[in-house]
């Protein structure tokens, strides 16, 4: 075997993966080619030295927040509890929308589009220049435009949460006030019922009272003659 | 217990398991780490994020047997992001640091100066040896080096290696040998041999 066919078979050597059959071929090559022997030595020597280099203790403690899966799904619990219906779920994002708008807006974001780039910028955070050509006056003035258009928006999405939330209360009182005027019937034609019959029996009794008595008179009468 | 047992403990809800896979990885992986990226600092961030994706992506795992080459792979690919992210910041790339080297051979580390001149009777402590080869082994190219530190420091197969890295088992051995080899020029160069490195201790 030539000396760069054995080389590949030095790494496997020193490392003691190499098979039986290329150990063979390598340690016949070895005794005949004084400068592949010379170069493997050198290799080892090479890896004895790295091997000088020891293992180190971590000086620090890998932190691992065991708590986040379990913190998580008790937050999803506590959600699917606080909003157990899907129709209450969209009214909550409905809201979050809404309050995320709101602090767009109270923070005076503006985000502009220039020369293929997206920026965003918070009117609480950074002041914009008092230096800016025409063209940034220009870009301020939409951007005032469409902030007073935002504001705009969010307000008529808040009036019209409202309105919708009184409309539906109103359509649950009336809901209310119809089911228990319906009740409130029934009680009254089954107090009616009830005092119809006590009255039915009362008359009755009375009737044969009155029979009994005129019954008893007779008798005492025909008794003195 | 082995690594595929304490897995599967903790995937079957046992997540307090990891904290002994934590134990008993955390030596070998951050002196991985170190020998990779030659920053204390650096193995120290790259360590916990390490672990922070195996805890994360454990589920993943299809086979826990497998454990060891996924927790290199994870390691290896963290310590090159990081790397690129470093050679971005200082627009240094270690392959330029080699190439100064090989223009000029007598870019030696400072300890070893030191040491040199007062050579036989100063005494190479650990901590000199380890500055002078993770000097050593910053001066190869990035892909000879990880080779290096897997078969010399982990003690993993080439196949195990070939398998980790995603290239063909030769490639893996070409590049341990010639990282090897690039290590005994640099070795010869700075006039470090094993018997140096004995009589010192």
């Amino acid at each position: 075997m030539k000396c760069n066919q054995i080389q590949t078979l030095f790494m496997d050597f020193l490392y003691d993966e190499i098979s039986n059959e290329d150990l063979r071929s390598l340690e016949a090559h070895l005794s005949e080619c004084g400068a592949c022997q010379k170069e493997l030595e050198s290799l080892k020597k090479t890896s004895h030295i790295l091997q000088k280099w020891e293992d180190v203790d971590p000086d620090f403690n890998v932190v691992m927040v065991t708590e986040k899966v379990s913190w998580i799904s008790r937050l999803k619990e506590s959600l699917a509890q606080l909003f157990p219906k899907p129709k209450n779920v969209a009214h909550g994002l409905a809201y979050v929308a809404v309050g995320v708008f709101l602090l767009l807006a109270i923070a005076n974001t503006e985000i502009s589009y220039r020369q293929g780039e997206f920026k965003l910028s918070m009117g609480l955070l950074s002041k914009p220049s008092s230096q800016e050509n025409p063209e940034n006056s220009l870009t301020q003035e939409f951007l005032d435009q469409w902030q007073k258009e935002n504001y705009f928006l969010v307000n008529s999405l808040i009036q019209q949460s409202e309105l919708k939330q009184k409309k539906e209360t109103a359509s649950a009182i009336l809901q209310l006030r119809q089911d228990l005027e319906r009740q409130r019937i029934e009680d009254m034609s089954l107090v009616g019922y009830g005092l119809d019959n006590i009255e039915r029996n009362t008359y009755h009794q009375i009737r044969r009272t009155d029979n009994s008595l005129n019954e008893l008179i007779q008798l005492i009468n025909a008794q003195r003659k | 217990m082995t690594d595929a047992q304490i897995i599967n403990h903790i995937l079957n809800g046992d997540r307090s398991r990891f904290n002994a896979l934590v134990w008993q990885w955390e030596k070998p992986i951050y002196n991985f780490i170190l020998r990779y990226v030659g920053n204390k600092e650096l193995a120290r961030d790259v360590t916990q994020k390490t672990f922070m994706r195996v805890y994360k992506n454990l589920s993943k795992l299809k086979d826990p047997t497998k454990f060891s080459s996924w927790i290199y792979q994870i390691a290896s690919n963290l310590c090159k992001d990081e790397i690129k992210k470093m050679s971005h910041r200082n627009f240094i790339s270690l392959d330029l640091i080699h190439e100064n080297n090989e223009n000029n051979g007598h870019l030696l580390p400072d300890q070893l100066k030191e040491s040199e001149q007062s050579l036989p009777d100063a005494k190479l402590n650990q901590k000199q040896i380890c500055n002078i080869v993770q000097k050593a082994l910053k001066q190869l190219p990035e892909e000879q080096r990880v080779v290096i530190i897997m078969k010399e420091y982990q003690g993993l197969k080439f196949k195990e290696i070939a398998e980790m890295l995603n290239q063909p088992l030769n490639t893996i051995k070409s590049r341990m040998y010639y990282g090897l080899n690039g290590l005994r020029k640099i070795f010869e160069r700075w006039q470090i041999t094993e018997e140096v490195l004995n009589y010192e201790m």
